[in-house]
């Protein structure tokens, strides 16, 4: 699902991944650990081609991200289900209006949409704030929220740029919960995380980013 | 509502007031726009229908006869600035004016045949020259030419080179007026249009990073600059019809633009906000 082979990467003349490589399998669960400022949301933005490697091969879904192309780069993007840190909802829109919009960009049928937006926002637990602002919910209705947009297309694979950042250990380990239930599915799901007794409490496989490099 | 026309419509509403300017500038460029566009027609129109008169009129004196006022033709044609000269008999004048004034003219003829029995109508040489050469300079040196002659007792300007002139200063402005126009109309449309990229800059982002084709990308940039270009256009061509309308007591008979006309400039600043839009979504989105 994923094969990176001695990827690098800098801003300009900061060097932030250094000759990394590693491989997730296809319906795999995988943690990649390390502290704040070690380079996992640079990781995780190179495996949605966010950011071009500048070194190495990187390979995401059976497509090597290096040939890529304008054309390509939304189907490709379109498999990929994404939790960004800082959410990233569309802050005039309401909850279900957020929902419903990676649903339309692939031309989703808006029946079916709608469809699809209410089954999500009723396993979520969020029907009751469907006409809400996304600023009007609680932090973690918001991570939920963020989850379902992720996954509302079934994706192939899950990239979670922490999910559990500011939340306890017991809503944290409800988001896991989540995430375990849609592994359990076949999604292959790879979280970026600080917070490693989380990652080692959910028995999963840990990929451990420091200085750099992978350890 | 359709997902995508509600993306435009949103992305225009981003721009909030800054919209509601622009197309209040664009309207009133395309009231001046318009103004120009009238006045040429209009001096276009008085051209036309003096396009077969000759530039100027020479009336030769009494005592050249007709051999005479031809072997003169025949020098002035020579002159590589007149591109004609017909020679136009007393006896052909008078028959003119018959023709020109029907009854009048039979009357003017008869009245002149019975008191003095003469032809009261010079003989006289019509003068073309050449469009692409009329400037007032031109013309000036032209008639000091011919008036050089002996046999010609006077000259007549039939105003034919001064429509020609008038005609050339309003395209050259009318030429400057829409080149001012256009780069006013696309800083106006691609300032908004750049303002609203940049509030929308991380939507825009977060609708790349979930796979939005560029070309849905693109619409509401597009959509954008065409609702500024149009809706400015007939906000301009309203006011102006308005004003027209206003002061029809004033201007006389004064038309308001063809359908045609409407349509170019419509058509037009709907294609600068096309092209605004396009560019600006390659260049920030």
């Amino acid at each position: 699902m994923i094969q990176m082979h001695q990827v690098s990467f800098s801003y300009d003349e900061l060097s932030v991944l250094e000759k990394v490589s590693f491989r997730v399998e296809r319906g795999e669960f995988v943690f990649l650990v390390g502290p704040s400022g070690s380079g996992k949301t640079t990781l995780l933005r190179l495996l949605y081609a966010d950011l071009l490697p500048v070194g190495g091969d990187l390979s995401v879904i059976g497509q090597k991200l290096a040939t890529l192309d304008k054309v390509s780069l939304p189907y490709f993007r379109q498999k990929i289900g994404l939790v960004f840190q800082d959410f990233k909802f569309l802050a005039d829109q309401t909850i279900q209006e957020n929902l419903a919009l990676p649903q339309r960009l692939i031309g989703m049928a808006p029946r079916v949409a709608k469809e699809n937006v209410n089954k999500f926002l009723h396993q979520m637990g969020l029907s009751h704030h469907r006409h809400a602002l996304p600023t009007e919910i609680s932090g973690n209705e918001q991570r939920r929220l963020a989850i379902a947009r992720a996954v509302i297309n079934n994706p192939v694979l899950l990239l979670a740029d922490a999910p559990t950042e500011g939340l306890d250990l017991r809503l944290s380990l409800e988001v896991m919960a989540l995430l375990d239930a849609l592994n359990f599915q076949g999604m292959t799901i790879f979280v970026a995380t600080s917070d490693r007794k989380l990652a080692e409490k959910c028995n999963k496989r840990i990929i451990e980013l420091r200085d750099g490099g992978i350890h | 509502m359709n997902y995508r026309l509600k993306n435009a419509i949103s992305h225009i509403a981003r721009a909030g007031t800054s919209s509601l300017i622009g197309i209040v500038g664009i309207g009133f460029i395309t009231t001046l726009l318009t103004t120009l566009l009238l006045n040429h027609s209009f001096i276009l129109r008085q051209s036309e229908f003096k396009m077969e008169a000759p530039t100027l009129v020479a009336f030769l004196k009494d005592t050249v006869d007709e051999s005479m006022g031809r072997t003169l033709v025949s020098q002035l044609e020579k002159s590589g600035q007149i591109l004609a000269v017909n020679y136009a008999s007393k006896a052909e004048k008078l028959a003119s004016r018959e023709t020109e004034y029907q009854d009048l003219g039979v009357l003017i003829k008869e009245a002149f045949s019975e008191t003095r029995g003469v032809n009261p109508f010079p003989a006289s040489l019509n003068v073309y020259v050449d469009e692409e050469l009329i400037t007032r300079k031109t013309l000036e040196h032209i008639v000091l030419e011919i008036k050089a002659h002996d046999e010609i007792e006077d000259i007549l300007l039939t105003g034919q080179g001064q429509l020609k002139d008038r005609l050339r200063d309003s395209e050259r402005t009318m030429l400057v007026g829409i080149g001012v126009a256009v780069i006013t109309i696309w800083f106006i449309i691609g300032s908004i249009i750049r303002k609203t990229a940049i509030a929308r800059a991380d939507e825009v982002h977060l609708m790349k990073l979930l796979g939005m084709f560029r070309r849905h990308l693109l619409a509401p940039f597009i959509v954008h600059g065409l609702f500024l270009g149009g809706l400015g256009a007939l906000c301009g061509l309203g006011c102006f019809y308005g004003m027209l309308w206003t002061f029809r007591s004033q201007l006389g008979g004064v038309h308001f633009l063809t359908i045609y006309q409407i349509i170019s400039v419509v058509a037009a600043e709907m294609l600068i906000g096309l092209l605004v839009g396009f560019f600006t979504h390659r260049k920030f989105a």
